[in-house]
């Protein structure tokens, strides 16, 4: 088994408490390895742990991480967005007995001193592997200007469009696996800053539904090879005047995305897509909805080398009645990202991926008479999990309403720094848009330190 | 002429059934392929035959919507205003050493006025029938005529609904139909934008009964973002930070808002006690009750509970409820929970709207001409909409600080919105009768950092809308095929007394609704229409929003969840789609416009022409014509057909509106 194999670090080997995948797995590291993962997490997945761990899906990733020289830990990033500000006192930081609690009610978790709400059981269960950040704070509490924040680092501005994480991600690692995107957005591209300035090669591909996997790959039966290569000759030919009297980015963006499109239509593995190729059971257990599909789309993609993976979930913006919306929500991130985090784990990947839940904003401590909550930038939650991060903490601390950081503040670029410090990125480089404009990667976001392993 | 084609075509039906479909569908319309059909269905297997046309949509509509026309006896002045307009813009292009782009072409023209018109590009009759027009005024003719077309209420109901939001549901419970129809309806009717805006903000009573009461609605329950939202849209100016705080980027404090937001406080969006609906106590809960009592086992099924949860949603205005400050508000000025008194952020409400209740006030001030932003932030917008690029980027955060490209048009352009009694449609007119709109476009990439100097309009690309509406124009006759039902039959069929209801009723009207009127109702009635599925219809008569998946979303339209929400940016699902979409067999399908024009050329060239015309809207070069007709007339014509096809369709040239 592969981290069996596996020479500890320093800092595993003095606390092993804090390997991912240890963790993850509820083991005490006294405890049988072997005999948890035949029994527990062949009871949860559904799926013999050995099986998993020999398929050639993992050797594949080892090969493609191999062949390049990353420096970070995290070879690829699942990026679960949810989309709307999610309430942070109704899931990873619940104020019990203040007046801020609301209806949501408390749980403990495997870490003394960390407590979440019920509604999130098998997150709990498994916080021995987790990092929450509790003191995100950011100045917007506009949807759109948070979301551009948080994905990039930067406020939006009119005059350029900076690249999101996954992009700077994909810019400098560069693709693990030739015949996939780098960079795959399972929601809707709309509003997403995408590319940003950086080639448009490298913008995500959305997957607007994951169950329905990648549309229209592959060309009509009667359309063989050679017609579809005379096709695209012809359109480049008819197109050639148009191109040559324009001078335009956007056309040119658009020339990269057909090529980019050709090549993948091209591609052996494009039924890495196709989510309905995972048993049934596998599917139910990540929850049949939009987001527990999406997770599982998200872990057959990393598993092939895809660098990052967004997977957006919206319904957050609980402005009336809180408490007949959020609950459900809860549930399905419980046991999508329960179920990505255990089949990663026992798949032996969580060496190598890293999983990071965020979202534009927190949720007002007070409850409005609509008997929702208002956007509230105060203060906010996030969660890492995995490759290079250091599980088992709660980060940061809000104060006891849950309105403001109390304890070490951390900005979305902090954030963003810490995913790219897991990642290897250069954090201290200057990149240069093509109005000669400087940027780096993360703004001026400094990496947690306490986060990382 | 037309039998050697047909012969030629039959040629193919011969060798086997995969080479047949490849052009199925040119090949399936000619008189030839019955036999050529039946020939294939000897064949092993049926792998791919038309899926054919929704009959709906294979023919041209007879009854076309009246459109309020452009002012006939404007079009003199129209030319003059564009002139002056011209000389501004030109005196700025020299200050900068810029000298203007040549005029369009008249092919260039055409494509591009229709799609900035009417929301498509035009079909191979109207290309050649521009084209071949004299008349030495006829661009002004051109612009004249689509105005007053049933295109421009549908292109820019899509203009408008991406800025305002607009949903079927804006939640489960309000029915947000009337006011789609509503909108269209004041578009048709050409309503003063002033007027139409007051209208949208004062509104009160049911959706049915008062459509522009959506609008309030589409932000219910959440009074104050739909302050910051309504002052973004009509005053382009962003104070939603004060909300919580003081703003950090502009001046505006979070007492400001708060004092903004207390003219419109009294607002309520749904019945509660105290109204008539509650006069014999919680009709819902009496319903139900009376439902367990002649079923203890029954419960009210999900569109009884719309119906009675929607004659619920009726804005009113009660002048009694009062705004506090928030409980955490940190500022000197005033204390935590402290009565806010209404103010405007700046100016006064006009003289005569002293006496009018705080709401109607509030819509007085924000639509008053002297309002320094309100008629502004509309010239700039439509202003942009027409030529590419704002004069103010964005358009909807406006501060002290903003400067314009040219202070000379900007204010010009105000001044002309409020002397044209904010004619939204004369506007646009006057804008297009300019040289700066009738010439070449130029490519400009924000990210430059620089102003765009309008040597002629931008380059850009079709928005989602115009990309799906210009397929359907290349593919079917009449793409509004169906009519959906009324606000009228709505108001009919699920109006109801709730202080009076009766489970009886309640039942008997939730039938009708799913019958009739219902989102069911207008599915199954679109669904007449459906190809694959996919309903082949404008995309101002399809589903708000649609599905993340659907066609239109790829290419980028908003989610109508953010303020124009929408993108132009490319992705590989939207390459993919062009590729092997749906969409290249339907328009190859029998009895596709650009099928039964193909087929009803003469020759091969003309057949190429056709294909040039009706996809890129001009003739072949003679370098175009030396490939096409090489790849027509080697080998197989019927796939040679098809790969041209295919192939304009995914041009870059085809997507970008020059």
């Amino acid at each position: 088994m592969s981290f069996q194999s596996k020479p500890l670090t320093k800092s595993e080997a003095m606390s092993p408490r804090f390997t991912p995948e240890l963790a993850i797995q509820g083991l005490d590291p006294e405890q049988d390895r072997r005999t948890f993962m035949s029994t527990a997490a062949k009871s949860l997945l559904g799926v013999s742990v050995a099986g998993a761990l020999t398929n050639s899906g993992m050797n594949s990733i080892a090969q493609a991480a191999a062949a390049t020289s990353v420096a970070g830990k995290a070879k690829s990033v699942i990026y679960l967005y949810m989309t709307g500000a999610m309430s942070h006192l109704d899931t990873f930081d619940p104020k019990p007995g203040s007046e801020s609690q609301g209806e949501t009610q408390p749980t403990k978790t495997r870490v003394p001193g960390i407590q979440i709400t019920d509604k999130m059981p098998k997150l709990a269960y498994l916080m021995n592997g987790i990092a929450l950040v509790r003191s995100l704070t950011t100045e917007t509490g506009a949807h759109e200007q948070g979301r551009y924040l948080m994905r990039t680092s930067y406020k939006p501005l009119n005059s350029i469009r900076h690249p999101a994480l996954g992009t700077w991600a994909n810019h400098i690692l560069k693709k693990a696996n030739p015949n996939l995107p780098g960079n795959v957005l399972i929601g809707s591209a709309a509003g997403h800053p995408a590319a940003g300035f950086l080639p448009a090669s490298i913008a995500p591909v959305p997957i607007s539904n994951p169950a329905a996997g990648l549309q229209n790959s592959k060309s009509p039966g009667y359309v063989d090879d050679d017609i579809f290569r005379k096709r695209m000759s012809l359109a480049r030919q008819f197109d050639a005047k148009f191109k040559t009297s324009v001078d335009s980015h956007l056309v040119q963006a658009y020339d990269e995305t057909y090529r980019e499109a050709v090549r993948l239509m091209g591609s052996s593995e494009l039924n890495v897509f196709d989510i309905k190729q995972e048993k049934q059971e596998i599917r139910d257990f990540y929850g049949d909805n939009r987001f527990g599909q999406g997770c599982l789309l998200a872990r057959r993609l990393v598993q092939k080398g895809v660098r990052f993976v967004e997977v957006e979930y919206g319904g957050w913006d609980n402005h009336n009645d809180i408490y007949s919306r959020l609950p459900g929500l809860a549930t399905n991130v419980d046991n999508a990202v329960g179920a990505l985090l255990k089949d990663l784990a026992s798949k032996g990947m969580l060496d190598e991926v890293l999983v990071v839940l965020a979202t534009e904003f927190g949720r007002t401590p007070k409850i409005n008479e609509n008997a929702g909550r208002d956007h509230h930038p105060g203060v906010f939650s996030g969660l890492m999990c995995g490759a290079g991060i250091r599980g088992g903490q709660a980060y940061g601390k809000s104060d006891d309403k849950g309105h403001s950081p109390e304890e070490d503040a951390v900005y979305p670029e902090d954030f963003n720094a810490t995913i790219a410090a897991a990642m290897g990125l250069p954090l201290e480089e200057e990149f240069f848009a093509p109005n000669g404009r400087p940027f780096r990667i993360c703004n001026s976001g400094t990496p947690i330190e306490e986060l990382l392993t | 002429m037309k039998a050697r084609i047909t012969s030629d075509l039959s040629m193919h039906s011969k060798p086997f059934w995969g080479r047949l479909a490849l052009c199925t569908l040119l090949v399936l319309m000619s008189t030839g392929l019955a036999e050529a059909q039946s020939k294939g269905k000897k064949m092993k297997s049926q792998k791919f035959k038309g899926y054919g046309l929704p009959d709906p949509v294979k023919t041209a509509p007879k009854v076309k919507m009246r459109v309020v026309p452009v002012d006939a006896e404007r079009a003199q002045e129209c030319k003059d205003v564009a002139a002056k307009i011209d000389e501004m813009v030109e005196a700025k292009l020299k200050t900068q050493g810029i000298e203007p782009n040549a005029m369009a072409n008249d092919y260039t023209f055409v494509r591009r006025v229709y799609l900035d018109t009417v929301g498509t590009i035009p079909t191979l009759i109207e290309t050649n029938a521009y084209a071949t027009t004299k008349a030495s005024n006829k661009r002004e003719v051109a612009v004249d005529k689509l105005l007053s077309s049933p295109g421009y209420v549908s292109h820019m109901y899509n203009y408008w609904a991406n800025i305002l939001r607009v949903k079927d549901r804006p939640n489960n419970n309000i029915i947000g139909f009337p006011f789609r129809d509503y909108l269209k309806e004041t578009l048709r009717k050409n309503m003063p934008y002033d007027k139409w805006v007051t209208e949208m903000l004062t509104a009160e009573g049911k959706i049915w009964d008062n459509p522009a009461v959506g609008y309030t609605l589409r932000d219910n329950g959440m009074p104050l973002v739909h302050v910051d939202n309504t002052v973004r849209v009509f005053l382009g100016t962003q104070i939603g930070c004060a909300q919580c705080h003081d703003h950090p980027f502009d001046k505006w404090t979070q007492q400001e808002f708060y004092q903004l937001a207390a003219f419109t406080h009294g607002t309520r969006t749904r019945d509660g006690g105290g109204t008539p609906a509650f006069e014999n106590g919680n009709p819902i809960t009496r319903v139900r009750k009376e439902l367990t009592e002649i079923d203890d086992s029954k419960r009210l099924a999900g569109s009884q509970n719309t119906l009675l949860q929607a004659n619920l949603f009726r804005v009113s205005f009660n002048d009694k409820r009062k705004l506090k400050l928030p409980h955490d508000y940190q500022y000197d000025d005033a204390k935590p929970n402290q009565l806010v008194k209404p103010n405007f952020l700046w100016g006064e409400a006009p003289a005569g709207a002293k006496e009018l209740s705080p709401r109607e006030q509030y819509a007085a001030w924000l639509t008053d001409s002297k309002n320094p932003r309100f008629a502004k932030t509309v010239a700039n917008r439509l202003w942009k909409k027409v030529m590419g690029v704002g004069l103010i980027e964005p358009v909807d955060d406006i501060t002290d600080n903003t400067v314009s490209q040219n202070d000379e048009l900007m204010d010009f352009l105000t001044k002309e919105m409020i002397r044209l009694k904010f004619n939204q449609k004369e506007f646009i007119r006057t804008l297009m009768y300019t040289r700066t709109y009738q010439r070449a476009s130029s490519d400009y990439d924000p990210s430059e950092a620089e102003f765009y100097h309008y040597p002629g309009p931008r380059l850009r690309r079709m928005s989602a809308e115009q990309a799906w509406d210009s397929i359907l124009t290349i593919a079917v006759y009449n793409p509004i095929s169906y009519d959906l039902p009324t606000t009228e039959q709505l108001a009919d069929t699920v109006n109801m007394d709730l202080s009076q209801v009766s489970y009886a009723e309640v039942e008997k009207k939730a039938k009708e609704y799913d019958e009739s009127v219902g989102p069911r109702a207008r599915t199954k009635i679109m669904n007449k229409s459906a190809y694959q599925r996919q309903v082949l219809a404008r995309a101002s008569e399809l589903q708000s929003p649609l599905p993340a998946d659907h066609f239109i979303r790829q290419f980028g339209q908003c989610d109508r969840e953010t303020i124009e929400g929408d993108s132009t940016d490319p992705t590989v699902p939207q390459v993919l789609t062009m590729f092997n979409g749906l969409f290249t067999h339907m328009m190859l399908e029998k009895g596709s416009v650009i099928n039964d024009s193909v087929m009803k050329s003469a020759n091969v060239r003309d057949a190429m022409n056709v294909m040039f015309k009706s996809i890129l809207n001009r003739p072949p070069s003679s370098r175009d014509r030396e490939i096409a007709m090489r790849e027509m007339t080697r080998g197989d014509r019927v796939m040679g057909y098809g790969n041209v096809i295919w192939a304009l369709i995914n041009t870059r040239e085809f997507l970008f509106i020059q």
